[in-house]
């Protein structure tokens, strides 16, 4: 028995052996691509955009590994750490400047002055995926944000129309939380809710801007602190989800189509999901209302492409990435995704003729609206964004801090680090 | 009286155990549109198999079922099988090193796994291995063996030594006395170790998420991720792959559970 | 006879493996404690010892998950320990059915983590679970909430879920234990006219007394270690109520990408469990050898 069992070992283990000595049925020669916001419905459609690629270029052929939204971040440092390469990669605005400052990511700034893009690309594109003026990144498509309402819910509290300004927004999350088991708000105070925090204080703030001249933070303003008092205010008075405190974007999505709470501030890759879920009359999308100032800031994120600076096929990879961001290309999928679209006028077809498009297709065209952008260039943004910002945020509605407080220690973090980064710059240009 | 309260007992564990699970049978069984809209009731108004066709024939449920299988199988096979010597080392012998090594057996499992993921990354892309479960294989046992190596160990302890010992005069070797006469004493030992460790590899998920891209190298807890997008998580289904998931597991233990229940029974003390 | 090779040689595979894949990995490990160490750009810049003294004199946070390890750990334990031991006292008893109730009872242990975090945060939430109507009915809660959200109960939540999935563990262990111990121990007793609270005490406590204690050990060492119900249930939150040393080893290190200093608490964990160890090793020494 015993030496049946041990000869059961030694065999396993040789067979463990051969497979580490076999290859694999991945071909170094391919170019390797790896996504990061991955579902399977939209792994489908890069596939085939990469067939087409294939088919335009004989000899190239590409290999994709799709890693899950929640743990990509860990993973790709993992498969980086480990000294394996992925060629192109997608990169979301929150990491750039981690992996930049890493020195991973390739410079993209003399591939694209060889390439013609079209007249109509957005004239922001290629800085919004910028580091100290180099394009490390094109943005594949832009996710903004706008407020999706619950029709039906609305329509049962009496209410005509979606919030226009902060004011209308806090009444009408006011006025549906009367109905029994329904709040007003979807709140969004788990991973990922900071860009709410950041859109309510600079809309009270009237200026997107997040730093003056010398770096201090735009948070130490009253706004600021306005902004975030309203946020507690309609939290402690019950009218986003008691457990909402906590949300991530799962439950504020799933909290908005089962009717648990009836505007989301959301972005329209969640869509998607959404119809899935709810008959299409049901909702429909309104800009985010506007500050005091008749101004509103709603965050403008993105994800794009990028190439790894270990890469050894930089010239096919870049090919890959022009290819992905075609026209054509790109209009299959920022409509597939749900994305506002890189190029000028996409939007307009997207997005019209819908009540569900009709709060993106204003917040793009109305100059009432502005985009917020994070400040992604600094370094520890990503870390302050995911914990700080959430832990203390969620202190503050809980009572254990008052806005001021929290909208202090927010602006200290930021200003340290954006006045380190002056320094920095203003010593690179010495 | 005594009775009584035990099966009042048994009852209590039973709804606290299936509770949960039969809630996620429901919810397997639930169509998406009423998943939400119905409110909390005991039993959807309306039922559908749709979740379960979609794991079973459209997704790769199937393909993690199999890898998740060969994973756990031969882990448990393997990490059973080594830590026994091992067990049998420690307990019957007492010789410099025994405590170090004790030791170094319990530190390895006193540090976070997440700060050692990234060396053992590079250690299976060393001896390419990464990114298949071969890889895995050979890091579930190494993380499952001293603790089955402790409970080895601790059955043996148990299993008297006298036996072993007479044995030995009778003429048997060691190898023979422990193969006749110790092994089967410790059978519920060995029947433990087993459903541990094949449950155990079967329901890791750190390592697996970690170490496997492809979808053809997935096990089952690591595929099921596939389930949860940014912005959804597709519950039906995902209840529908758990529910299924417990039916080899169940297998396994009611079968494992004889070695448990009869080991000393069937060995007994025949010397 | 014995020689002093034997021992070695039953040890010889284990070591081999523990030594390649677990060791070496966990040293290297430990070293990024005296790095500035950053993943993504794999750039190593020794700092000696000044990533622990950070750890001793600013921040809070440490202290504070420290404790939330202690309450998770110990709660989790002990609930898990006493069902545990009860229902395998039960299981050995033996009654009709048995075939079929012991493997059932063996689900939890079999369900993948991040899972059992999954169905315990939906069967928690008012939405989608019928806990919180439950704790209402019987007087818990005032009203149905998610205890997940509020910071003074929110560690129950997964609590409740470890306990599920590790009553199992200790049922199988301690029934294991149950069953090697020979009857004909109990029928000589029954001879003498020991009551069975007596036999229980004096016979059966001591025998299973080794496996309790490693039982205790390892699990106590694994819960505290044991970061995937808690990230899926709360991710540490509402405002760090269940942040545990785990979580926040993770956060630190995936999050912040600091593995320098994730490495300095993960020592500090892995010190305070030796010390436990230490402890109970004790014990355990005391225990076999007096009955």
């Amino acid at each position: 028995m015993i030496k049946s069992a041990l000869i059961f070992v030694i065999v396993t283990l040789c067979f463990i052996g051969i497979e580490a000595i076999k290859d694999r049925d991945r071909d170094p020669n391919n170019l390797l691509i790896v996504e990061v916001n991955t579902s399977a419905d939209r792994t489908g459609l890069l596939r085939a955009q990469l067939d087409e690629f294939e088919a335009d270029n004989p000899g190239l052929n590409v290999d994709v590994i799709s890693l899950s939204w929640g743990q990509a971040f860990e993973k790709l440092s993992m498969m980086i750490a480990g000294g394996q390469f992925p060629d192109v990669i997608e990169m979301p605005d929150f990491w750039l400047s981690r992996y930049v400052s890493a020195g991973q990511i390739a410079d993209l700034t003399p591939y694209l002055a060889d390439v013609e893009f079209d007249d109509d690309l957005e004239e922001n594109t290629f800085s919004y995926g910028s580091v100290n003026d180099r394009v490390y990144t094109v943005p594949y498509g832009y996710y903004l944000r706008a407020m999706l309402y619950n029709k039906k819910i609305f329509q049962e509290a009496g209410i005509k129309k979606p919030p226009l300004t902060m004011d209308e927004f806090y009444e009408t999350a006011a006025t549906i939380s009367e109905l029994p088991g329904v709040s007003g708000y979807c709140h969004h105070g788990g991973r990922g809710g900071a860009v709410f925090y950041y859109w309510i204080m600079t809309t009270m703030n009237g200026s997107n801007a997040f730093f003056d001249e010398e770096g201090n933070s735009a948070f130490y303003n009253q706004g600021a602190i306005d902004g975030l008092t309203f946020i507690r205010d309609l939290y402690k008075n019950g009218y986003a989800p008691q457990d909402s405190l906590n949300w991530g974007l799962n439950e504020t999505v799933s909290g908005f189509y089962s009717g648990t709470c009836a505007m989301l501030h959301q972005t329209p890759d969640a869509l998607n999901g959404i119809s899935k879920r709810m008959n299409d009359g049901d909702y429909a999308s309104a800009p985010m209302p506007l500050g005091p100032s008749g101004k509103s800031f709603p965050h403008l994120g993105y994800i794009g492409w990028s190439i790894m600076e270990g890469s050894k096929k930089k010239d096919a990879a870049f090919k890959l990435v022009r290819h992905l961001l075609k026209r054509d290309q790109h209009e299959t999928w920022a409509r597939r995704g749900g994305l506002v679209p890189i190029y000028k006028g996409l939007a307009s077809d997207i997005f019209a003729g819908s009540d569900v498009g009709a709060g993106w297709l204003q917040t793009t065209e109305d100059d009432r609206w502005d985009y917020m952008i994070n400040p992604n260039y600094l370094s520890d943004i990503a870390e302050f964004d995911s914990i700080q910002v959430i832990q203390s945020g969620q202190a503050m509605m809980l009572g254990e801090k008052t806005p001021e407080e929290t909208a202090r220690a927010w602006a200290d973090f930021l200003s340290t680090s954006q006045k380190k980064r002056l320094k920095e710059q203003g010593e690179a240009n010495d | 009286m005594l009775n009584k309260s035990k099966y009042a007992f048994i009852m209590g564990f039973l709804i606290f155990t299936l509770f949960p699970v039969l809630w996620m049978l429901k919810i397997s069984l639930t169509p998406d549109r009423l998943l939400f809209s119905e409110g909390i009731t005991a039993w959807p108004s309306e039922i559908t198999f749709q979740h379960y066709y979609s794991v079973l024939v459209e997704g790769s449920i199937p393909d993690y079922f199999l890898n998740s299988f060969i994973v756990s199988f031969s882990t448990a096979a393997m990490v059973t099988v080594i830590a026994c010597l091992a067990g049998y080392g420690l307990s019957r012998f007492s010789f410099k090193g025994r405590t170090a090594i004790m030791t170094i057996l319990l530190i390895t499992q006193m540090f976070p796994i997440v700060m050692i993921i990234a060396p053992i990354y590079n250690v299976l892309t060393y001896i390419n291995l990464v990114d298949h479960i071969a890889g895995l294989v050979l890091v579930y046992t190494a993380f499952n063996l001293p603790f089955a190596c402790f409970l080895m160990q601790s059955f043996f302890d148990g299993s008297p030594v006298e036996l072993e010992e007479a044995a030995m005069i009778d003429g048997y070797t060691r190898f023979q006395a422990l193969e006749k006469v110790t092994l089967p004493l410790c059978l519920p030992g060995i029947g433990a170790t087993l459903g541990f460790v094949f449950t155990a590899a079967w329901s890791e998920l750190l390592f697996a998420l970690m170490f496997i891209n492809r979808q053809s190298q997935m096990t089952f807890p690591a595929g099921i991720m596939n389930f949860v997008t940014k912005f959804s998580v597709d519950w039906g289904q995902m209840a529908a792959a758990m529910i299924l998931a417990l039916i080899p597991v169940c297998i396994f233990f009611s079968y494992i559970q004889k070695f448990i229940v009869q080991g000393l029974t069937a060995g007994a003390l025949k010397g | 006879m014995i020689s002093i090779r034997e021992p070695w040689l039953y040890l010889a595979p284990t070591l081999l493996f523990i030594f390649l894949l677990v060791l070496v990995p966990l040293i290297t490990g430990i070293t990024y404690a005296f790095y500035d160490f950053d993943l993504i750009s794999g750039t190593k810049e020794f700092v000696g010892l000044d990533q622990f003294t950070r750890i001793l004199s600013e921040d809070a946070l440490f202290t504070k998950s420290l404790l939330n390890t202690l309450f998770w750990t110990s709660a989790s334990l002990f609930f898990q320990f006493t069902l545990g031991l009860l229902l395998a006292l039960i299981l050995n008893s033996g009654f009709r059915g048995i075939q079929l109730v012991q493997p059932v009872l063996f689900i939890p242990w079999a369900v993948p983590s991040f899972l059992i975090g999954l169905m315990w945060v939906w069967m928690f939430n008012p939405v989608t679970g019928p806990l919180p109507y439950i704790f209402e009915a019987i007087g818990i809660l005032n009203e149905p909430e998610n205890i997940l959200s509020d910071p003074d109960l929110a560690m129950w939540g997964p609590i409740v879920a470890n306990i599920w999935f590790g009553i199992p563990f200790f049922t199988i262990m301690l029934l294991a234990a149950l069953r090697s111990i020979p009857n004909d121990i109990y029928e000589a007793t029954s001879i003498d006219g020991i009551s069975g609270l007596q036999a229980f005490r004096h016979i059966t406590v001591p025998l299973i007394a080794p496996t309790i204690i490693i039982t205790l050990l390892i699990r106590a060492i694994w819960i505290s270690n044991f970061a995937e119900i808690i990230i899926v249930m709360t991710n540490g939150g509402p405002a760090n109520s269940t942040q545990i040393v785990a979580t926040y080893i993770y956060d630190t290190a995936y999050q912040k990408m600091d593995f320098g200093y994730a490495s300095v608490i993960s020592i500090a964990l892995l010190s305070l469990l030796m010390i436990y160890g230490l402890i109970l090793g004790r014990i355990r020494q005391k225990m076999t050898t007096y009955f």
